[in-house]
């Protein structure tokens, strides 16, 4: 039955090809505005997740590291690698003015493993001085997860299929957990203490699969990682220990997150760019079809008002159609705009060069309140013109014409 | 007579699930493959995921048209059913019920596996939507 609550539906019914325009273009806008939110929340958070799991102010590798290291890329595209310095290094760092504490790594590349050609990074810290990974473990597991001999954590990005055993350069290393996503290389490393890294190295020598010839790995460590004592600036102390350490090369952690801080000022604006071009699209076709509706219409509206409908249940009619079909268009936008991020988030991070982490649920519904909101508006702005129009109808004259 | 033509009206609409499976298999192949095969020539564990979603892809598609075209309202529900299970079975397919890659970053994890999940999602629903369409009308 015909009722004047389902008229605006059945109105949109009745007209498929111009209701899946308007569909189409509500569905445009939320998305363009909820996908841009999301993107750039999710390069904010990445940013600030690799920010606090880096830790230290000033990374120290040996200086012939520089085909397996590059502190600008090694965030965002590091290759496994592994170079190793005299473990000596460590206490001439500890000496050196502005120290407050340093810790050693040491680093494997994992050999190509049966189900494919990953290779993983594998990070070994000390238990003893560490303090970037440590808190990291504290904060992922909620308090102390000590690490037993052959235990790993790995990042959010290695898969274990085989019973949390990974197998390692004939070893089996039991995984004990894995770390949330930063959307950065870290993600793709496993973790391990010094115990466990000895005797993977020591395994690779017996496989020769390690590029290096064997050595005593009591004797070596691969980076420092150090923090400034307060009131030292981190640049002047990695000048310092460039200085008075042969044979190093210094990062101030700062640096390398700088440039990702840039590239994603750069996309942010690219992305307030596209939604604002897409927006100003989206809202201009959304009036043009109600007005060209209303055009089209003319004779039914003239109609319905000789039946007796007031110019209040034409206005209702008109919004409701407005309302109804940006709300499902902004509704569908932003659905779809959300599988697509989030499903194909590895191939943003790809493309984008910079980390991505996909929001979780709770961030997503500010950015799905706004998309709404702008679908909505787009539909009060399209309301406001076509109403007008259709108060002014004359509806004698209307009526006349067709005769 | 009239109502005869009405239910015998052939409908472009019964076959959205079947060319949404189309789809799936014709991505999983091409556009939307999973890693290349390694240095040594040897296939990585992925494409045993890929032939699998291929294979099942090429079942849907074949079901679903069969219930486009079939007249008997039962046998279209069985069927319908039958894609709905199937589809959301080829949904935990990558990385679940068969193992991928080590690496979320490989290309089977990237591209393969957001694919598969979202064309697979949308034959379940369509299929359990025209399930329900069917239902309403018998």
């Amino acid at each position: 039955m015909l009722t004047l609550k389902n008229l605006p539906v059945k109105n949109l019914n009745s007209y498929p090809g111009r209701t899946i325009a308007m569909l189409i273009f509500a569905g445009l806008m939320s998305a363009a505005v909820f996908g841009g939110m999301l993107i750039i929340r999710g390069l904010r958070q990445g940013l600030e997740s690799v920010q606090s799991r880096l830790g230290a102010d000033i990374l120290v590798t040996p200086e012939d590291a520089d085909n397996d290291f590059d502190a600008q890329t090694f965030l965002i595209q590091a290759e496994p690698g592994y170079f190793y310095m005299d473990a000596s290094k460590l206490d001439q760092i500890r000496a050196v003015e502005g120290v407050e504490t340093a810790s050693p790594q040491m680093f494997l590349a994992s050999a190509t493993s049966s189900c494919c050609s990953a290779k993983l990074q594998i990070i070994a810290f000390d238990p003893d001085t560490d303090f970037t990974i440590q808190p990291w473990i504290r904060e992922t597991f909620h308090g102390a997860q000590k690490l037993g001999k052959m235990d790993v954590i790995v990042g959010a990005n290695v898969t274990v299929y085989d019973d949390h055993i990974l197998r390692l350069y004939n070893n089996d290393c039991r995984v004990i957990g894995q770390f949330a996503p930063t959307g950065y290389s870290l993600d793709n490393a496993v973790y391990t203490d010094f115990e466990t890294i000895k005797v993977l190295i020591t395994s690779s020598f017996d496989t020769k699969l390690n590029k290096y010839q064997p050595f005593n790995t009591e004797d070596v460590i691969s980076s420092v990682l150090v923090r400034v004592k307060n009131g030292y600036d981190a640049g002047d102390v990695a000048n310092k220990i460039k200085n008075s350490v042969s044979g190093l090369n210094t990062t101030a952690t700062k640096s390398m997150v700088s440039k990702i801080a840039d590239s994603l000022s750069s996309i942010s604006t690219s992305v307030h760019v596209f939604t604002i071009v897409i927006l100003f699209v989206g809202a201009l076709m959304t009036i043009l079809i109600f007005l060209m509706m209303i055009n089209e219409r003319t004779r039914e509206f003239a109609s319905l008002r000789a039946m007796g409908a007031s110019r209040n249940i034409l206005s209702y009619i008109v919004i409701g159609e407005a309302v109804f079909i940006n709300l499902l268009g902004g509704l569908i936008g932003i659905i779809a705009s959300a599988v697509v991020i989030i499903g194909f988030s590895g191939v943003i991070r790809e493309k984008l060069g910079i980390g991505f982490t996909p929001p979780s649920p709770r961030h997503i519904i500010i950015p799905a309140f706004f998309g709404i909101v702008v679908a909505l508006l787009a539909a009060v702005a399209a309301c406001l013109a076509a109403v007008k129009r259709v108060n002014r109808l004359d509806v004698s004259l209307v009526l006349k014409e067709g005769e | 007579m009239i109502e005869q033509m009405n239910q015998n009206k052939f409908s472009l609409k019964r076959f959205i699930p079947a060319l949404l499976s189309f789809l799936l298999c014709i991505g999983a192949a091409t556009i939307f493959h999973p890693c290349e095969a390694k240095e040594d020539g040897t296939w990585m564990h992925c494409h045993d995921v890929q032939t699998a979603v291929i294979a099942g892809s090429i079942f849907l598609t074949a079901l679903l048209i069969g219930s486009g075209i079939i007249q008997s309202k039962r046998y279209v529900i069985t069927m319908h059913i039958a894609a709905a299970i199937c589809s959301g079975a080829m949904f935990f397919l990558p990385g679940i019920i068969m193992p991928m890659c080590m690496m979320h970053t490989m290309r089977c994890y990237a591209v393969m596996q957001p694919f598969v999940r979202i064309m697979s999602a949308l034959v379940c629903i369509f299929s359990l939507l025209e399930t329900v369409k069917n239902l309403k009308k018998e």
